[in-house]
């Protein structure tokens, strides 16, 4: 998942940045908001974490500014200002969530996964499609309530999959949103990776979880439970 | 009696109305009792020179006719008597008018010669008169002059009379017009006042928080503390906000380096004791500058409160509210009276209300309801596990929670219940009739 962090703090931006990305997700951050604007053109993000007192315009003009130039990502604020007029004032101008510094990571880990997982229509950290369980909290994987071992990257591509059902995700779109920048982007990976995740999830081919469409991309073809 | 401008100034320009009009009436009765003494004079004189015309001396004898073409001299007791003295070796009375036949009139006896002398007299039988006496020389054919004294009185009744009903007049006259002119008085007062009852008005209304400022066109006089006023009023309200804004800067400073001391430690994920004492300490200097924080930032009720709805503030609310736990699926029910108001500062009212629905929302399973009623009435319940009667007054502490696994009640109830209390209102916990726990709040209206 692509997450953009808006933080003017240095030492606030940097532990942002290396405890989401511990947690496998690919991190941009901006210290304000003209350079946040900036990233949002080069490619999509699923979330974004805004500090509402930015140094050049404010979180809140921010958060206007991308809803306005059509960006449905989540969003969640992050600011010492506590007052309830503040919450209002964020939630109106299109945040999803709000969280009052000093916070627990864990605390922020975890409106993550539920914002991403509303996104994909998902109520509950439990995403299940026909005999496939996914935990999005606890990161198990189950099929026909048998637990399947994932590696970390495979279990990102069947969660990124499975919060997207029924869609066509191409080999692109897998790999930025999967894939630090400096890493080598070699698509040819990511084939490998979906060839993995098909032996561990369906290896007597019954199920057929992920269809491939060439020249397109993959699509998770299990209805939703 | 005495605070009233009102009435100060109408009783004194009644007064002064009134003595001068009685000045008036009292010269005009002088005036005209003057003028009719002056005239009463003047016809004397007339009947003096009528009874010298009718005298004739004849055959050295002095003549008057039976009859006077004047009946009352004829009649008697009507009023008018004469009578003519002959002064020859002493004084004679040689002539009575037949109204004074029993009447005695002490006349002067002589008045000079060619002068009328006038007196006021008192007849033997008590009659008050007018008396004018003449002294005249009338001769004979042969030349020869004999002096004589003519006396005319006329009953003082008759002028009296006359001025009885002048006065009459007068006074009845006078009566209408005074009070024509005390309610043309009493109504340019009002009209002169008015800009004052306005500034009252004006007042009422910014009490009742209808309006924020004196608007209304007030005379010069005035215009001054109006403006003085509005001013005073603008100060407030701008430092008020003023005020609001640095606490808020405040606290972005404060909690930002508390943020990074606490992301600090996270990063040694150490679990000694130290770094477990370190962090909780952490913590608790968070709640703390959070709570005193939000205390500082009450506004609590300005000079002249506005009137807020409260319905669009609560549906705002509702809504953050309704997104933030949009995975809960809470069902929230609103009750609220029509047009309720809050009297206050809007800020307050909002932290007031979302912590109470924060928490409610936070702690129910499915159902949070939302009363609110005039007078004023602002009650949040949920169908959640309730706070238990034993650590009711916990929970209003500051910085106290039940539960230390969730976020607990934290500091929320504690800075409503600070808000309610510099607002002069009432907090209470108990439970609801949906399973969980219902917070009442009411304020005064005043």
């Amino acid at each position: 998942m692509r997450v953009l962090v808006v933080e003017d703090e240095a030492p606030l931006r940097q532990y942002l940045k290396q405890r989401l990305s511990e947690k496998n997700y690919v991190v941009e951050t901006a210290e304000a908001g003209a350079q946040a604007l900036l990233l949002t053109k080069d490619s999509p993000f699923d979330i974004a974490v805004i500090d509402l007192g930015l140094p050049d315009i404010s979180g809140i003009d921010l958060i206007k500014r991308l809803r306005e130039a059509q960006f449905t990502f989540p969003i969640i604020i992050l600011t010492a200002r506590s007052q309830w007029r503040d919450k209002v004032q964020g939630f109106n101008a299109g945040a999803d969530d709000y969280l009052v510094k000093p916070f627990h990571l864990e605390e922020l880990l975890a409106r993550f996964s539920a914002l991403i997982r509303r996104v994909g229509g998902w109520a509950t950290p439990l995403l299940q499609c026909g005999p496939i369980v996914l935990h999005s909290i606890t990161e198990e994987v189950r099929v026909h309530n048998q637990p399947v071992d994932l590696t970390a990257f495979e279990y990102k591509v069947l969660e990124y999959l499975m919060l997207h059902p029924g869609k066509i995700v191409s080999k692109m779109e897998l790999t930025e949103h999967l894939y630090q920048q400096d890493f080598d982007r070699d698509s040819n990976v990511i084939e490998v990776f979906v060839g993995r995740l098909r032996k561990k999830i369906d290896p007597n081919e019954a199920i057929h979880p992920i269809e491939t469409l060439r020249g397109r991309g993959y699509r998770f073809t299990v209805p939703r439970v | 009696m005495k605070n009233s401008l009102q009435l100060r100034l109408l009783i004194a320009a009644s007064t002064v109305l009134l003595l001068f009009l009685s000045i008036t009436a009292l010269v005009l009765d002088r005036a005209f009792r003057a003028s009719v003494e002056t005239a009463v004079q003047k016809k004397l004189q007339i009947y003096i020179y009528t009874l010298l015309s009718a005298s004739e001396i004849s055959k050295a004898k002095f003549v008057m006719p039976e009859v006077l073409p004047e009946t009352r001299f004829n009649l008697p007791a009507s009023g008018l008597y004469a009578s003519v003295v002959l002064h020859q070796r002493g004084n004679k009375l040689i002539w009575k008018s037949g109204s004074s036949l029993d009447k005695q009139i002490p006349f002067i006896e002589t008045a000079p010669i060619g002068e009328f002398v006038s007196e006021a007299l008192v007849a033997l039988d008590g009659t008050r008169l007018h008396a004018l006496s003449y002294g005249v020389v009338l001769e004979t054919t042969k030349g020869k002059g004999k002096v004589y004294t003519f006396h005319v009185a006329e009953d003082e009744e008759i002028s009296l009379a006359e001025i009885k009903t002048f006065r009459q007049h007068l006074w009845g006259w006078f009566v209408a017009p005074v009070v024509v002119l005390l309610m043309l008085q009493w109504g340019i007062l009002r009209w002169s006042l008015r800009p004052l009852r306005r500034v009252v008005e004006e007042l009422a209304h910014m009490e009742s928080g209808k309006s924020e400022r004196l608007a209304g066109e007030y005379p010069d006089e005035l215009r001054g503390l109006v403006n003085n006023l509005n001013k005073l009023i603008e100060r407030e309200r701008k430092q008020r906000d003023q005020y609001r804004h640095s606490l808020s800067d405040l606290a972005h400073s404060l909690k930002t380096p508390l943020a990074v001391l606490r992301t600090l430690l996270d990063g040694h994920s150490s679990n000694t004791l130290d770094a477990q004492t370190i962090k909780f300490e952490l913590d608790k200097m968070n709640q703390l500058v959070t709570y005193q924080l939000q205390r500082a930032a009450t506004t609590g009720k300005p000079v002249l409160p506005n009137s807020i709805l409260i319905e669009p503030i609560l549906d705002s609310l509702l809504d953050t509210l309704l997104k933030a736990y949009r995975d809960k699926n809470i069902e929230c029910q609103k009750n609220i009276e029509a047009e309720s108001v809050f009297y206050g500062d809007a800020g307050d009212l909002l932290e007031c209300m979302g912590n109470l629905l924060d928490n409610a929302f936070k702690f129910a399973r499915q159902m949070v309801r939302v009363t609110v009623a005039k007078g004023l009435l602002l009650q949040v319940e949920d169908d959640g596990p309730g706070i238990p009667k034993d650590q009711v007054t916990q929970v209003l502490e500051r910085g106290v929670r039940i539960d230390s696994q969730k976020e607990g009640y934290g500091i929320g109830l504690a800075v409503v219940k600070n808000i309610v209390e510099i607002y002069g209102g009432t907090l209470s916990i108990d439970g609801s009739a949906l399973g969980g726990a219902r917070i009442q709040v009411v304020l005064p209206r005043y």
